[in-house]
């Protein structure tokens, strides 16, 4: 019997890409952070939603250190991140980042925006990056753009070249800080239709947003957070349609 | 391209003709300013009054004296500066620097040795000696006060030299030379066969003081140095002359630098504190040169002015070769102040950004406020007599090290700034790849800063370029110094410093053309 737990237990281990353990932020004496404690599963789409200052980027951030947590634990695929750990940039390679600002490198083309990491992590020699990037750009809609530099494309085409290349290292976890926020209205859809098409792929990712229709849609968790702790979390049915928490209620009816 | 390439010689040939009229006329004024004089006139510092003509060594209190830096008339003037008849001192690093102030009517008189005196009122004009004599002095070499041995085998030189009749033939030879009579075969020639197995026999001059020393056919000859010859090869050494600034020599005897200093240099208390001097070769008289109102001046083509500035004697060689160690010293030192820039900013900028390396970032601010907060020539100097100073050192390779070291400096700042100005989002970005910070750093941040500090980095080597100019102050033949020393054999001071001028600047606007093409490449990644 108890070896049967301990499998059961395994598998649920298995299951758990990211846990978060007693997470706590400050910024010098402000607390952005309170005692965050949560697990994402391999194949969920977390919305994280919140008004903003509410500490939801931030918590985003340190899921991969690149905000150093003031305590608490972060464990991915059942490995500690430390600030110090020597394989650090080996685990984030496996943990792909979007950025609201795109943060593509303006002195590269497209392709080899793609490629960079690959053929610097010798993950694939520069023929196979280079077949990569191909599929990839396709995927986004963007072969034609290969060539050129990142500042002669549109923010839209940018998302989409910064998420092809998140995906070219193959990561188990895509995180996404506020894809859609720095884009014209009428470019927001195509980028979010490509979170979509992952999304229905069955990629594990977790997404700062602001876009209610698309969370309410994509995702199979949402989760608000409101004065650095996680006010409420559940499926995107009960979440907006019977919102528990005071807190919540009115931020919805201020955004809906 | 073709018609843009016209327009930049348009506005080249604009700029000299600019240039030409302005400098023109300045001379001309100058000259003007002293003939021309109105009886109400006011006896200003600048402006003189012919009335006031000096005749005798008497009428030298109150008036505007030019000397030679460090040299015997310049100790014995500087008592008139302090006796309270209002007497102003002007010291010049070179005799004929002062010949020229004293024909633009800058000061009154020159006091100065009697040959060099001789030799510049012949090469000169306008200009006459008084026949009353300032002082006697005795000449003689210096030694470092440790090296008893060669002071002894240099006296016993000296006096066979002397009883020989060689030391007086010498002295009429260059004399007789001031007299154009250059028929008349060399005194002395080293004999053939010499072995020289005693080593080289290092002697510091300064060679702007004919008939002593001076600088004839790319070669430093005179009275001084053909009785340093004369000497060496009794000791079995062979001669090496290194010229320098006068109020080096004494320093450089003292450190060791040379063995011995010979620069038409009177023995006096003084100096006697910091070397030892041997035994007299020559007697000399300290006389006073003014202006001679009496003659015409010369009128001699702009084509014979050129012509004895650049043609006569190959004299053009100089600037050549001043231009070759200009640019060499400028490349390399730009090459070690990219490195030493580089590291630097590095060291800066991960301790601003991670708080590493702080033993290494207060080393790099020591060494930023030291070489920002003094000036680049007391750096070199400092660099040359105080660091290795008693090291055998070749001149360029200080030269390369001093400049390297000051542009290093301030090519850290550009870069730091370069770095800093990248979006925090590009560091993000390539971590969130799994990229180190060294891939980071060379594949990310580099190109991008690069791009943005390269007309700062430009900018910076154009200023370096230009500081080598101060590298004559270690006595250093570079393309200003090669145009001083043309100018002190012709006392003329309009073409070599055009010369120079227009040379630089062909240098910096060729830098600076080189560096666009660069920008524009780098910047066809933007729209």
């Amino acid at each position: 019997m108890s070896a049967n737990t301990n499998t059961i237990n395994q598998d649920k281990d298995k299951d758990i890409y990211i846990s978060v353990e007693h997470l706590y932020k400050s910024f010098k004496k402000k607390e952005v952070l309170h005692d965050i404690n949560t697990n994402i599963k391999k194949g969920e789409v977390v919305a994280i939603i919140g008004p903003s200052g509410c500490g939801k980027s931030t918590f985003l951030r340190c899921l991969n250190l690149l905000e150093k947590p003031t305590s608490g634990h972060i464990y991915f695929e059942g490995q500690e991140l430390r600030p110090k750990k020597r394989d650090l940039s080996k685990l984030r390679r496996k943990m792909g980042m979007v950025f609201q600002h795109f943060n593509l490198f303006p002195n590269l083309t497209i392709e080899c925006n793609i490629t960079l990491a690959p053929i610097l992590s010798k993950t694939l020699n520069k023929e196979d990056a280079k077949q990569r990037a191909s599929e990839l750009l396709a995927r986004v809609g963007l072969l034609d753009q290969a060539q050129k530099y990142p500042a002669q494309l549109s923010g839209g085409q940018q998302q989409r070249v910064a998420i092809a290349r998140a995906l070219a290292m193959n990561p188990d976890v895509l995180l996404f800080d506020e894809p859609t926020s720095a884009l014209d209205p009428e470019m927001v859809g195509e980028v979010l239709s490509i979170i979509r098409d992952l999304a229905e792929e069955g990629m594990t990712m977790v997404i700062v947003t602001h876009e209610m229709n698309f969370a309410k849609e994509v995702a199979t968790r949402c989760m608000f957070f409101s004065d650095g702790v996680i006010t409420e979390e559940n499926t995107p049915d009960q979440f907006f349609n019977n919102p528990q928490s005071p807190r919540l209620k009115e931020f919805l009816s201020k955004v809906l | 391209m073709k018609s843009s390439n016209l327009k930049r010689l348009a506005a080249f040939v604009l700029a000299i003709a600019l240039i030409l009229p302005l400098t023109l006329s300045s001379i001309l004024a100058a000259d003007s300013s002293k003939e021309e004089n109105s009886p109400n006139s006011v006896q200003d510092d600048n402006k003189l009054d012919s009335s006031n003509q000096i005749t005798s060594v008497d009428d030298l209190s109150g008036k505007k004296i030019g000397v030679q830096l460090g040299t015997t008339g310049d100790v014995y003037i500087s008592d008139y500066e302090t006796d309270g008849s209002g007497t102003k001192v002007e010291r010049y690093s070179k005799g004929a620097d002062a010949v020229q102030a004293l024909r633009q009517g800058k000061i009154d008189a020159i006091v100065i040795d009697e040959l060099p005196a001789k030799n510049f009122v012949k090469s000169s004009g306008n200009i006459k000696i008084l026949e009353e004599e300032f002082a006697n002095e005795d000449y003689a070499i210096s030694i470092a006060k440790n090296n008893t041995e060669l002071l002894n085998k240099v006296n016993s030189a000296l006096s066979d030299l002397k009883s020989d009749g060689t030391l007086q033939a010498i002295s009429d030879y260059y004399i007789q030379q001031q007299n154009e009579d250059s028929s008349v075969k060399p005194p002395y020639t080293s004999p053939e066969g010499l072995t020289y197995s005693n080593g080289t026999l290092k002697m510091a001059t300064n060679a702007y003081f004919p008939p002593y020393e001076f600088y004839a056919s790319n070669k430093i000859v005179g009275i001084d140095p053909m009785i340093a010859t004369a000497i060496a090869d009794k000791l079995n050494m062979k001669l090496e002359i290194v010229d320098m600034a006068f109020d080096s020599i004494i320093t450089a005897v003292s450190s060791g630098k040379v063995d011995m200093g010979m620069a038409g240099m009177t023995v006096t208390e003084e100096r006697k504190k910091n070397i030892n001097f041997s035994d007299s070769y020559t007697t000399t008289k300290l006389v006073v040169i003014v202006n001679d109102q009496t003659q015409a001046a010369s009128s001699q083509s702009l084509a014979d002015h050129f012509k004895s500035n650049f043609i006569e004697d190959s004299r053009y060689v100089y600037i050549l070769k001043g231009l070759s160690y200009t640019v060499m010293i400028s490349f390399f030192a730009a090459l070690i102040g990219i490195v030493i820039g580089f590291l630097v900013a590095v060291v800066r900028v991960s301790h601003d950004k991670n708080g590493t390396l702080s033993i290494l970032n207060i080393l790099a601010n020591i060494y930023l406020t030291i070489v920002r907060g003094t000036p680049t020539m007391v750096q070199l100097l400092i660099i040359y007599y105080v660091i290795f100073g008693s090291y055998n050192i070749n001149k360029v390779l200080v030269a390369i090290m001093a400049f390297g070291f000051n542009s290093g400096a301030y090519v850290a700042e550009i870069f730091r700034s370069g770095i800093m100005a990248i979006d925090n989002g590009q560091f993000e970005a390539s971590t969130c790849l799994g990229l180190t910070n060294f891939q980071t750093f060379i594949h990310v941040i580099l190109p991008q800063a690069f791009k943005n500090i390269l007309p700062a980095l430009a900018n910076e080597f154009i200023v370096l370029l230009k500081e080598t100019s101060i590298s004559g102050y270690i006595g250093l033949n570079d393309l200003t110094r090669g145009g001083d020393i043309i100018r002190s054999i012709t006392y003329d001071a309009f073409f070599p410093l055009i010369a120079v001028a227009i040379i630089y600047l062909i240098l910096v606007d060729g830098l600076s053309r080189l560096v666009k093409i660069l920008e524009r490449r780098l910047r066809k990644n933007e729209r």
